[in-house]
């Protein structure tokens, strides 16, 4: 129903079917991912890996990246997603999802759409959390661009929101209106999923200002409210007012739509894209 | 080891099979996305679901319908047809093989209408599935108000004058969720227990909105409710999605106990079929 309303609000969703795209496995056995290539029509020079939110955002979000796919893919860039290992469809545990464990998937997901034939260059679209994670990873592998959308530049805060939330979760009336709750955090949950020690160290070690000048990488950031360019990023794009927050959800039905302002966004940010110079 | 399937028209819908080692005719759980959730389920519980019975000898197919995670707005296909297409894809594939479908919430309504239309299905998983109100559910709502006191008495009659009562009404599952009338989904039930089929019904503390009351099943599905084949949990310390790891083990456990000793008694060990290995058509799969 939820969908139906989306799809009145914003009737281009319906040109996305003439998109082709194709599911696929990436790595070995014991550690394929669950990807998707949504080719592009025509002869393409630039390709985008898109790098979803982390824990209870990426969920959330998965219908909002494969929209955002599809459009990049409509724009003439061939269009990587993946699950990260441990998460989504992909093998593994949550326990496993680590920084370390998602460089390995960047390095994976890179490589795959490398093979693409004619591509000359390659972009990576990090939202929310991926945004450090990505950035952490472009530190020792150069990428032709970073997109940093609406990233989390603070991964010590970001983890003490998520921990406050998770806490507010836990005993939430909404939730448990019997009173029972979740029970102690000792349970290695965030937000619903397991968290390592590894992740909750790593993510919090790092700050985008601190991290992105070192990136082997142009960054653009795509952010909120926005006043100037940060120091980091080489270009700056603005999301629409009323783009809904990936954060603090974790309600079955909260999922993430591509409304028609953010849709027009990501087609510039694909056109742009399409003159990345090497 | 988990395979992509893809099927519908135009092979635009998709789903991840479970269990590629086991043979053709191994039992399936089919799970529909719960809601607008992915098809990994929530917190991941499909996944989780998904490899602990491969271990025990059965598959598990879960899948997006159309309009949810990544499949198609408009394959052609309704919600129930999306769900009868996947059934025929399987059972075209793997012959023999008998299927539970069910899930959370939309998930449980569409293994009730998957059951009453493809007699392969052999069981049905409703979390937090049909149920009717009636009185149990009113006394519970009445004694939860007495138990909130006087204050939250102002307040229930400040909106009822405000008219809020009609719009809360209007909300109500089994209004939003196309819910046969009470007599058709009792003579259902009894249909279904009449061809074999098994019942998990867990109820969970998070829909208050339609149950408070464990009686209120056998208020809804009379005689029905008391067969053997019919297996009832009401666990009010849960929420609707099974935020806790500790509820999610129970609800695994639960689910897990019924298809092997309910559903599926035959299914193989995983250290039997070890031994006499059929390789099943991997359709559509890919890997880099």
């Amino acid at each position: 129903m939820l969908a139906d309303i989306a799809e009145r609000a914003d009737p281009a969703r319906r040109l996305e079917k003439t998109v082709d795209w194709e599911p696929l496995w990436l790595g070995p056995p014991g550690r394929r991912l669950y990807a998707a290539m949504h080719h592009a029509p025509g002869r393409a020079k630039v390709g985008v890996v898109v790098a979803p939110p982390l824990l209870s955002e990426q969920p959330r979000s998965r219908r909002l990246m494969f929209e955002i796919a599809g459009v990049l893919a409509a724009q003439g860039l061939p269009c990587l997603r993946f699950d990260y290992y441990g998460t989504g469809d992909s093998e593994g545990d949550g326990e496993a999802h680590d920084l370390a464990a998602i460089c390995a998937d960047l390095d994976v997901a890179v490589a795959r759409l490398r093979e693409h034939a004619g591509l000359t260059r390659v972009a990576v679209m990090a939202w929310r959390g991926a945004a450090l994670a990505v950035c952490n990873w472009a530190l020792r592998n150069p990428i032709d661009a970073l997109i940093l959308c609406d990233p989390v530049v603070d991964g010590a805060a970001w983890l003490a929101e998520l921990e406050s939330a998770d806490r507010k979760e836990r005993v939430s009336y909404e939730r448990y209106p019997h009173g029972a709750g979740a029970g102690e955090a000792s349970d290695g949950q965030l937000m619903g999923y397991p968290v390592s020690a590894g992740w909750r160290r790593g993510v919090s070690a790092l700050r985008l200002s601190e991290i992105a000048p070192g990136a082997r990488a142009a960054i653009w950031a795509v952010l909120r409210n926005a006043t100037g360019t940060p120091e980091w990023a080489r270009r700056m794009f603005v999301l629409p007012a009323g783009t809904p927050r990936f954060d603090g959800q974790t309600r079955m039905d909260a999922t993430l739509f591509l409304s028609p302002q953010l849709r027009a966004l990501i087609a510039e940010l694909g056109r742009e894209l399409a003159r990345l110079e090497p | 080891m988990e395979t992509i399937v893809r099927f519908g028209p135009d092979s635009r819908l998709i789903g991840i099979l479970s269990g590629a080692g086991l043979p053709a005719d191994a039992p399936i759980l089919v799970l529909p996305n719960a809601g607008l959730v992915p098809r990994a389920g929530p917190f991941r519980l499909h996944v989780q679901l998904a490899r602990r019975l491969a271990a025990s000898g059965l598959r598990t197919f879960r899948f997006d319908l159309p309009g949810v995670g990544e499949s198609p707005r408009d394959p052609g296909l309704d919600y129930r047809e999306a769900t009868l297409a996947a059934l025929e894809h399987l059972g075209a594939n793997l012959r023999g093989a008998r299927f539970a479908v069910g899930g959370i919430c939309s998930a449980a309504d569409l293994g009730w209408i998957a059951a009453l239309s493809d007699e392969r299905v052999v069981g049905v998983m409703m979390l937090d599935g049909m149920c009717y109100a009636g009185p149990w559910f009113r006394l519970a709502c009445a004694m939860a108000a007495l138990r909130r006191g006087p204050r939250h008495w102002v307040g229930l009659a400040a909106r009822r004058l405000l008219k809020r009562k009609q719009a809360c009404e209007s909300n109500r599952p089994m209004d939003l969720r196309n819910w046969p009338p009470l007599e058709e989904a009792r003579a259902q039930m009894t249909t279904l227990l009449a061809r074999g089929v098994r019942f998990l019904c867990i109820y969970s503390g998070g829909i208050g909105d339609y149950f408070l009351d464990a009686r209120q099943f056998g208020w809804t599905f009379g005689a029905a409710a008391r067969n053997p084949s019919v297996k009832l949990h009401y666990w009010p310390d849960c929420d609707h999605t099974y935020f806790a790891r500790a509820h999610r083990e129970r609800l695994l456990e639960t689910v897990i106990t019924w298809l092997l000793g309910d559903v599926f008694p035959a299914a193989p060990a995983r250290s039997e079929h070890s031994r006499s290995t059929v390789t099943v058509p991997l359709q559509h799969e890919r890997v880099a």
